[in-house]
């Protein structure tokens, strides 16, 4: 008949089963595989990533070395073709003959101006003060706002057309 | 019952404990323990490995950025026979795109080693045809190489680059460390995760010489020209600026070709305007008459008995004619070459005074030039051991003391210069990789004669030539100069047949832009540098004043020249 007391009832009703507590076993376990399923899946996502980007490094350092060995053979074979020699081979086969002295008309410029003689330009005037660092949050906070509410107006404007300014064809 | 199931459980999760606990010990032994170095080594070479960065070595350009040294990509070809499936399929393609045999191919197929070599060096057209085919056990690794666009051309101051990537001769060696950069051993990955990249590498600096390819092509093709035609063995053209020290061209024959440097003889990598000193002859009178001039034992219209010859430390010294010329002028000393003069000049000098003076204008001591291999040639004094009275005599119309062409054109060029010695050079500019830009800027080495005397010597010089009407004149151009034909010594004494012909001399006289100095070694149509080395002088300078956009100073001359 004890059970029927109220102090009876509320020790019945707040007393912790057994099913209760395995639950809960059960649920920490499983909170905790899921953690680390979870941190396990986030790092095997981000290794691959990371080992997906190195063999594209490794994939684009290949290319870039062969296209500067592909880059240096072209250099090198305009060298060879604008060298001295095959030039003036090719201007002969072609019948060019080199200039000589009768070849050549000197013309004298007695007019010709003077060379100019370059004057470097004066370097800009530098104050010998540097003025000081007197920036508060205050008015740091001041000039932020003051270029939001610019921004906002200027967003107003284009946006609903007040005071828009013709089109530059009219 | 069921306490015995529950004590063999526990006595199971005891065995696993256990066990498992040994092998978390042992994989904690193995992370943080005294072996974990040694570990870390072993699993590191399983997946790293170093390389070996050689940073883009440094191009070499003329004045005028003419590309003459660059770098080019050759290819090894090789094969691993055990990697190859379908040696037919490979060896028909291989065959296809190399040229070379179908049954050697498959015969090196066949082969028990590991690797074989195909070709090396491949040229680049092949390696990369090769590479696309994509062949299994095929291997394509390029090979870095020097490449010399224009051949032989000025090899003498390129010099080459060896197969251990290091340079030797001419600029390649003088300037080796700048050009070849920061070699470095980069540590590489080969997992993905952990590729970095390359390792950061500093590229050699690109150089710009003073020499320019036009007027270095010039001098080559005169030089192979005069050998032609005079018959001469070897020879040296040299072309400076006097007021900069500037080398404009600097040809030798017979040359290398840099880009076969293997193939090549190696006594021809010596460049001789710089480390072959010769007995300069009657060239070296320019010198004689600038010291007697600087120290006034003589004036311009000074004269002279010549008696066809002079006893001088109990040696006779004849003129080349073995002629008497009387009463004879300086100017004529010089345009007739006579050596009695010279040997008397000498004598009035003195020796300590005269050889002073030679130092002065640069002989005896390598000029400091930026190229491997420079020499100073031999110029023995009062004192040593091995000088004799009748040098003096001997020593003031070139014989008995050796120089490179190199220094006679700098002495003679200081006449040009108004007596100034400017060190000669050959970069005028080095290039940074990252683009900074350092000029070389003259430098003056002292003066070897005072304004007035160079003035005086370069007009007695011209007027030398015209009263001679020496066949290195130039139509429209007032040129100072002097010719040489010097004996060759031999033990004993010197060979009557053989000589060293050569001319040096400057111009326009009224504003010098280039000295050029001709060398030809034993030619045969004629043993004398006025019948040979100075029409050569003749023909070049009358197309280096083309080239060189330099007015003629006479055109009065050159109209009335058919």
């Amino acid at each position: 008949m004890a059970d029927h007391t109220p102090e009876d009832w509320f020790r019945r009703t707040l007393r912790q089963a057994p099913w209760r507590t395995q639950t809960q076993t059960t649920s920490l376990v499983l909170a905790v595989v899921v953690i680390v399923l979870v941190i396990g899946a986030l790092y095997l996502a981000q290794a691959s990533r990371t080992a997906a980007i190195g063999r594209r490094l490794q994939e684009l350092e290949a290319r870039r070395q062969t296209l500067e060995q592909q880059n240096a053979q072209l250099r090198a074979e305009i060298a060879a073709l604008r060298s001295v020699p095959r030039l003036i081979a090719e201007a002969e086969r072609m019948g060019f003959h080199v200039a000589s002295q009768q070849d050549v008309e000197y013309l004298l410029i007695t007019e010709a101006p003077p060379p100019v003689e370059l004057t470097p330009a004066s370097p800009p005037e530098i104050s010998g003060t540097v003025p000081a660092y007197d920036e508060t949050l205050e008015s740091w906070l001041s000039v932020q706002l003051k270029a939001f509410r610019e921004q906002f107006s200027d967003l107003l404007q284009r946006t609903f057309g007040a005071g828009q300014e013709p089109p530059p064809d009219a | 019952m069921h306490e015995t199931l529950s004590r063999r459980l526990s006595f199971v999760s005891a065995i696993l404990l256990i066990l498992v606990s040994l092998i978390v010990y042992r994989l904690v032994s193995l992370q943080f323990g005294v072996d974990t170095a040694y570990f870390a080594l072993i699993a590191q070479s399983e997946y790293r490995y170093q390389v070996l960065i050689r940073p883009p070595r440094g191009e070499i350009y003329d004045r005028n950025e003419v590309l003459l040294a660059t770098n080019t990509v050759e290819y090894e070809i090789g094969m691993s026979p055990v990697l190859i499936y379908d040696r037919e399929g490979t060896a028909g393609a291989l065959a296809e795109v190399m040229g070379l045999p179908y049954d050697e191919l498959l015969e090196d197929m066949s082969s028990p080693q590991p690797y074989v070599l195909l070709v090396r060096p491949a040229p680049a057209a092949m390696g990369q045809a090769v590479m696309e085919l994509n062949l299994d056990g095929i291997s394509v690794t390029p090979i870095s190489r020097r490449f010399y666009p224009h051949g032989a051309m000025a090899s003498h101051v390129l010099g080459f680059v060896g197969y251990d990537d290091e340079g030797y001769y001419g600029i390649e060696g003088f300037y080796n460390e700048i050009l070849k950069g920061e070699v470095t051993v980069g540590d590489q990955s080969r997992i993905p995760f952990e590729a970095t990249g390359s390792e950061s590498w500093r590229s050699g600096s690109d150089l710009r010489l003073t020499i320019v390819s036009e007027i270095q092509y010039l001098a080559e093709d005169t030089l192979a020209r005069a050998l032609e035609e005079t018959g001469a063995q070897s020879g040296t053209i040299l072309v400076l600026d006097p007021r900069t020290g500037e080398i404009l061209a600097m040809a030798n024959r017979p040359a290398f070709d840099p880009n076969r440097f293997y193939s090549q003889d190696t006594a021809l990598f010596t460049n001789p305007a710089i480390s072959d000193p010769y007995e300069p002859g009657s060239t070296l009178k320019v010198l004689t008459m600038a010291i007697a001039l600087e120290t006034g034992v003589v004036e311009p219209d000074s004269t002279y008995e010549d008696t066809g010859v002079i006893e001088i430390g109990g040696i006779e010294v004849y003129n080349w004619d073995r002629q008497a010329h009387g009463v004879t002028t300086m100017t004529d000393l010089l345009g007739k070459s006579l050596n009695v003069g010279a040997a008397t000049l000498a004598l009035r000098i003195g020796p300590r005074r005269f050889y002073a003076g030679l130092e002065d204008f640069g002989l005896g001591e390598p000029l400091g030039i930026d190229l491997q291999g420079e020499v100073g040639g031999t110029l023995r004094q009062p004192g040593d051991a091995d000088w004799h009275e009748s040098d003096l005599a001997t020593n003031s119309f070139g014989q008995g003391l050796t120089v490179t062409p190199l220094q006679l054109a700098v002495a003679v060029g200081a006449i040009a210069n108004e007596g100034l010695i400017v060190q000669p050079h050959m970069v005028s500019q080095r290039i940074a990789p990252d683009g900074t830009v350092t000029d070389f800027e003259p430098t003056v080495l002292g003066r070897a004669v005072s304004q007035e005397t160079a003035r005086q010597l370069s007009r007695m010089l011209a007027n030398a030539l015209e009263r001679e009407a020496s066949a290195a004149l130039v139509p429209g151009y007032t040129i100072a100069g002097k010719t040489g034909t010097a004996e060759i010594p031999i033990p004993g004494g010197y060979d009557p047949d053989r000589t060293i012909a050569s001319f040096v001399g400057f111009g326009p006289v009224s504003d010098p832009r280039f000295v050029v100095l001709i060398r030809l070694d034993q030619p045969t149509s004629s043993r004398w540098g006025s019948e040979t080395a100075a029409p050569v002088f003749s023909y070049f300078v009358s197309r280096l004043v083309v080239l060189m956009e330099i007015p003629p100073d006479d055109p009065a001359a050159l109209a009335s020249t058919p």
